[in-house]
């Protein structure tokens, strides 16, 4: 099963109330897995599962990890997967921290052979125990490495060939580092295995301040900025439509306005060939 | 060219070090994502706590905390479980005395919420179990000592209200989620250290025994609270 050929909004927990109760007009949902592994917010899941399809997307797993994957982690993420039947499953290409210490963050991997490998390792590893492919989303970063000897695209790629995962087609990612590594938006686009793109995701950013002046920031606080809008709808005519999310983590707004959004992006979809009939209301 | 598993720890190392006059905006960005973000994750675990604090002060020692006690685990509800005690022995505590008993009901109510409970025990079930019986404590449930009564302050924090000082008895609570939310209840003497020893695995025989003539008022009173969700057999 797969997510609708249509826009979703990210669903988080101050909006579960509201949206449960006005069960809004919209195609399906993404929520973030680790706001669900246990307690009162996993029954409110399934509650909100039993009327839209949702996708489960995680920030914890460090695919990126040269010590590979936790197993504890990825048992609670099974168990999870299997209570809640998710139209997708999600990760993204970073590492969360090192000997057993997880830093709430996502964090930058060089890109060469060696952490080539080691990627293509634990994404195996975790289509194995999920019993399906996952997605693998692009990251937006601070820095590169010196050693990194394969771009972000190439390694995406051979990521997607060497393991059967799909990818996440970040477009305010893509924008936010090519901003702040000087790289063509345009032609990383053209660099990806569109085959294997399952899904897009839109975000606001936020212009770095102080030690972090001149660099971008994938704030997810703000709506998603006209630069991204455009380099999206590049993205629709390069690659196609796919599933879209709309991404929005902090200074949540009113549930109606990621609704809007949302429709807007359905409006550029549907233009483009998505499914007409998932139009947001 | 370092092997990645080196790379990482080394970059790990300078997340968590000071900072460096001269790194690079990018590692700046980092660093300022991962005290932000555990920030947050206390704040939202230890409500009273911050409102006691102010932004300020809780902000810099939740930064100390997330510097010197990261996160072992991806899920994150399970982060804080130390910031009591890490409070308990910081120089603010002096200055604060309701601070560590404040935070400790704080970590109890969040963990008691977020929680996979389990119904409480059916005493019929008691019916043909054995003397060696062993209890498991319902998954929400803290038993608390608190040097002071921090209750009303912590309720009048999140509501708001003014508040009164905390009060300087020591209370012995058992805290857990119940039908209704969250529920409190003192606890008196042998029934709070029955109810520790059950909830360590001790078997009922010993802990009885322990608890010498109040056993039988002291066992009532914590099958009436719902404390235990199952018994099993230590022998078996």
């Amino acid at each position: 099963m797969g997510a609708p050929l249509a826009a979703g909004i990210g669903l988080r927990l101050p909006h579960h109330q509201e949206f449960l109760a006005s069960r809004p007009e919209i195609a399906w949902v993404e929520v973030h897995s680790e706001n669900y592994l246990s307690g009162p917010a996993a029954a409110a899941l399934e509650r909100v599962r039993a009327d839209y399809p949702v996708s489960l997307h995680g920030v914890g797993l460090s695919l990126g990890s040269a010590e590979g994957l936790d197993a504890a982690h990825l048992a609670r993420l099974r168990a999870l997967a299997q209570r809640i039947e998710p139209a997708l499953l999600s990760e993204h290409l970073a590492w969360t921290g090192a000997g057993g210490t997880h830093l709430a963050d996502l964090l930058p991997l060089p890109l060469h052979e060696e952490s080539l490998e080691v990627v293509c390792r634990n994404v195996l590893r975790a289509q194995e125990a999920l019993g399906r492919p996952i997605l693998v989303e692009n990251p937006s970063t601070y820095l590169q490495f010196a050693e990194s000897s394969i771009p972000e695209p190439e390694f995406l790629t051979a990521l997607c060939q060497r393991t059967g995962c799909g990818m996440i087609c970040d477009i305010n990612n893509i924008f936010v580092s090519a901003h702040n590594h000087g790289w063509d938006a345009r032609a990383y686009l053209r660099a990806l295995p569109a085959a294997a793109v399952g899904e897009y995701h839109l975000a606001g950013h936020a212009p770095g301040e102080d030690e972090a002046e001149g660099l971008l920031l994938d704030t997810h606080d703000r709506p998603v900025a006209g630069d991204v809008w455009a380099l999206f709808q590049t993205a629709l005519e390069m690659i196609g439509p796919r599933p879209v999310m709309i991404e929005r983590d902090a200074r949540l707004p009113p549930l109606s306005a990621l609704l809007a959004e949302a429709a807007q992006a359905q409006s550029m979809l549907a233009a483009c060939g998505g499914d007409q009939h998932a139009l947001v209301a | 060219m370092p092997s990645l598993r080196e790379r990482q720890a080394a970059f790990q190392a300078e997340l968590l070090a000071a900072a460096a006059p001269g790194a690079a905006p990018g590692l700046a960005v980092y660093r300022n994502n991962l005290r932000g973000n555990l920030a947050l994750v206390l704040r939202l675990a230890f409500p009273a706590t911050q409102k006691l604090l102010g932004d300020a002060a809780f902000n810099a020692l939740a930064a100390d905390f997330c510097l010197t006690h990261p996160p072992r685990d991806a899920d994150l509800h399970r982060y804080g479980a130390t910031f009591p005690a890490f409070l308990a022995d910081s120089a603010t505590q002096a200055r604060l005395p309701a601070l560590a008993d404040l935070a400790w009901l704080d970590w109890s109510v969040h963990r008691a919420l977020h929680a996979q409970d389990a119904p409480p025990l059916d005493p019929a079930s008691l019916a043909n179990a054995p003397e060696t019986l062993v209890f498991l404590p319902r998954p929400s449930l803290s038993l608390l000592t608190l040097r002071r009564d921090v209750r009303p302050l912590w309720a009048a924090l999140l509501s708001g209200d003014d508040h009164p000082p905390a009060d300087d008895n020591i209370e012995q609570i058992a805290l857990l989620h119940g039908p209704e939310g969250i529920e409190m209840h003192e606890l008196d003497q042998t029934a709070f250290s029955l109810a520790v020893m059950l909830a360590s695995a001790v078997s009922l025989e010993d802990a009885a025994s322990h608890a010498g003539e109040d056993a039988a008022s002291a066992l009532a009173q914590c099958f009436t609270l719902g404390l235990f969700s199952f018994w099993r057999d230590a022998q078996s």
